[in-house]
């Protein structure tokens, strides 16, 4: 069977999915990046790799997400995008006619409007990680609530509780101020999940036209409590989709499979990724007075990439046969 | 006396030019690198925007070269940047340098007491060294700006990555040099000849947008990690709203401006401050000249910018142009900017496959 593989590496969650030639999803992997990347990839290739049957091939692969052109250097990728675009895919991949896609991720969210299955304008949240997934993580160590149960327990809510939502410096002394006054820890959390909603609303989705079908994607989608502070707040159906925390992997593998179908070949490298060396080196140049912070990245002793140069001194320095450059 | 001004883009190269004919001593600061933002954001008021801190720490490292006058522009109406030479002015004194700070009123039409305010600084002036100064620094000037023109649509098409970013640094070197109008002259119209040499033509019709917003940003490429370069990387041609000499003559003659407080009228009918009647009026004319997208870029906290940011919303629906917004601070992580700009370029390049008619 050809299958195709997307890797997701986000702030907070490294994702593998793996999908058939129809799209549908085979397998998939969802990892904590834990601030190591290179780890985390191996980890989730190691563990896919072990899963799959023998009659499996991979005829592509992707990445996406912040960590995207690393994962890229590990597995060979044959295309690496952006993660609006691999989310967008995923999702009319799905839901054809989707309009809204709203994603909340461990650090960032974002919101993309869709018509006629293009995407026609999107925004993500700038400057601050207010009303993100760290935060719900952040508060529901501090109550000691499992992260899993938090939407399950603002169901419960029977009273509102308003918490303010537009800094999260602001929400968490007001959750602790309302706590101290004796409200139930579910209308609290309750209140956390519509204050989330509202400054989404208010800041990501500040002037956008959200219509109908909506989707809701990333790892915060598995939280039942927004996803009703959702409808309340719209006054419209969304929809979290099967797969929702690995949508940009999926994206990324869909993407993978057209960019193969165009080139004809893969770079995957295959599942030994998770066993190779691989390490970065920095190191200043001292070339010009901008001093640039070069990254170099290097499988078993061998530098596969440099980045980082404003001058591509560095850069080009892997790419000189012939001045072929990979890049998204 | 040795003097020294704040880089912005190419400015300093023309400033050099002009100052040196003066009879000036000048030091040039160090270029822009993580050092000189570190130094700014240290000595800085926090909420300050970013190009004041970028100003200090430019001001820092030249000082530390021994300048010991340094030139800055003032400024009136809403905007804080009419404040800042005064308060870095304090910071420096504070810091224990005690530098002579010329602050220069931009001139809006009184050209004439603005070159007294100038003139003062340099004794022994004759009439034929002040034409010469200005001849080459003006030399200088417009053909900096023309082959940074070039520059943003060629290196969309290099045929390698960095080859017309090297010609362009080559040759601005070389003008930098150059105390010879004609040869400065020659030297522009040559590189932009070089510069076409490097590319290999498009296998499709180029995606073109145009960089709004605030005017530092425009100019000086540190601050918004050079999104032109950026762009242009993706195959992008690009073009800006301001360079050195629109901003040199609008300062001069502030009737320029009419043409895009025309434009900006149905939005914006009076000048807010800053940029923000520019980035409007320029939105839409280049929405008219059939651009596929708009950027708009500005210090975080900039407010003339951000009442810009919330029309542009409204004309991005009116125009049927999509416009995106970045606000930059002393950030230096390049991946949330890079995924917003690939992102918008695939919306523009989707948008373009499906022709726009059937949104």
């Amino acid at each position: 069977m050809k299958a195709y593989l997307g890797v997701d590496v986000g702030s907070v969650s490294t994702d593998i999915a793996l999908i058939d030639e129809d799209g549908e999803v085979i397998d998939s992997v969802y990892l904590r990046t834990q601030g190591q990347p290179i780890k985390a990839v191996q980890e989730g290739m190691k563990q896919i790799g072990e899963r799959i049957g023998k009659n499996v091939t991979i005829c592509g692969a992707g990445t996406t997400g912040s960590g995207r052109q690393l994962a890229g250097l590990i597995v060979g990728a044959d295309i690496i995008k952006n993660e609006i675009t691999a989310h967008a895919v995923a999702a009319t991949h799905i839901v054809p006619d989707v309009q809204t896609i709203l994603e909340i991720g461990g650090q960032d969210s974002k919101i993309i409007i869709l018509r006629k299955g293009i995407v026609t304008d999107f925004a993500m949240n700038t400057v601050c990680a207010a009303g993100t997934g760290s935060f719900l993580d952040q508060q529901a160590y501090r109550l000691d609530i499992p992260i899993e149960e938090f939407g399950d327990i603002a169901l419960k809510s029977t009273t509102a509780v308003r918490i303010a939502g537009r800094c999260t410096v602001f929400a968490e002394s007001d959750m602790i101020h309302k706590q101290q006054l004796g409200y139930s820890i579910a209308d609290i959390i309750n209140g956390l999940c519509e204050a989330l909603v509202r400054n989404y609303l208010n800041n990501i989705g500040k002037g956008k036209e959200i219509l109908e079908p909506i989707l809701f994607q990333g790892g915060v989608a598995a939280n039942k409590g927004i996803k009703a502070a959702f409808e309340r707040a719209l006054g419209k159906k969304v929809i979290v989709p099967k797969y929702h925390g690995v949508m940009g992997a999926i994206g990324s593998a869909l993407l993978a499979k057209e960019a193969v179908e165009k080139k004809g070949s893969t770079d995957f490298k295959g599942f030994e990724v998770s066993e190779m060396k691989f390490e970065t080196n920095g190191f200043d140049c001292d070339g010009c007075a901008n001093m640039c912070e070069v990254v170099e990245f290097i499988q078993s002793g061998i530098v596969l990439a440099r980045w980082g140069d404003k001058c591509n001194k560095w850069t080009n320095s892997i790419y000189d046969k012939g001045n072929t450059l990979k890049r998204a | 006396m040795r003097l020294t001004y704040p880089h912005m883009g190419n400015l300093g190269i023309i400033l050099k030019a002009l100052f040196e004919g003066l009879g000036g001593d000048v030091i040039v600061p160090p270029p822009i690198t993580e050092r000189t933002l570190s130094l700014g954001v240290q000595y800085s008021p926090e909420f300050a925007c970013l190009p004041l801190k970028i100003n200090v720490g430019n001001f820092i490292e030249a000082l530390e070269m021994g300048a010991d006058t340094i030139l800055m522009l003032g400024g009136v109406g809403p905007c804080r940047f009419g404040y800042y030479g005064q308060v870095q002015r304090e910071i420096l004194k504070d810091l224990g340098y005690n530098p002579k700070m010329v602050i220069v009123e931009p001139p809006q039409g009184r050209f004439k007491d603005f070159l007294r305010d100038l003139a003062s600084l340099f004794p022994g002036l004759t009439v034929g060294k002040v034409v010469d100064a200005v001849k080459l620094a003006w030399e200088k000037m417009a053909y900096l700006d023309q082959m940074e023109r070039a520059l943003l649509v060629f290196r969309a098409h290099e045929a390698y990555r960095g080859a017309v970013t090297n010609k362009y640094n080559e040759y601005r070197d070389y003008i930098d040099e150059s105390k010879d109008p004609k040869e400065v002259k020659a030297l522009g119209l040559k590189v932009i000849e070089e510069m076409r040499s490097l590319t290999v033509p498009p296998v499709e019709e180029p995606l073109r947008i145009a960089v709004v917003g605030e005017i530092y940003f425009l100019i000086e490429p540190f601050p918004s990690q050079d999104i032109f370069k950026e762009l242009n990387e993706l195959g992008v041609e690009v073009d800006k709203t301001e360079y050195i000499s629109d901003y040199v003559l609008s300062n001069i003659f502030p009737w320029k401006l009419n043409r895009i407080k025309k434009e900006a009228r149905p939005y914006l009918n009076r000048v807010i401050g800053g940029h923000a009647v520019n980035t409007i009026g320029n939105t839409r004319e280049f929405a008219d000249k059939g651009y596929d997208g708009i950027i708009q870029i500005f210090p975080f906290t900039c407010t003339p910018e951000i009442v810009a940011q919330g029309i542009l919303s409204r004309m991005s629906k009116d125009l049927d142009i999509p416009i995106m917004s970045l606000s930059y601070d002393e950030n230096t992580g390049q991946v949330g900017y890079q995924t917003r700009i690939e992102a918008f370029v695939d919306l523009l390049l989707r948008r373009r496959e499906m022709g726009s008619a059937h949104i």
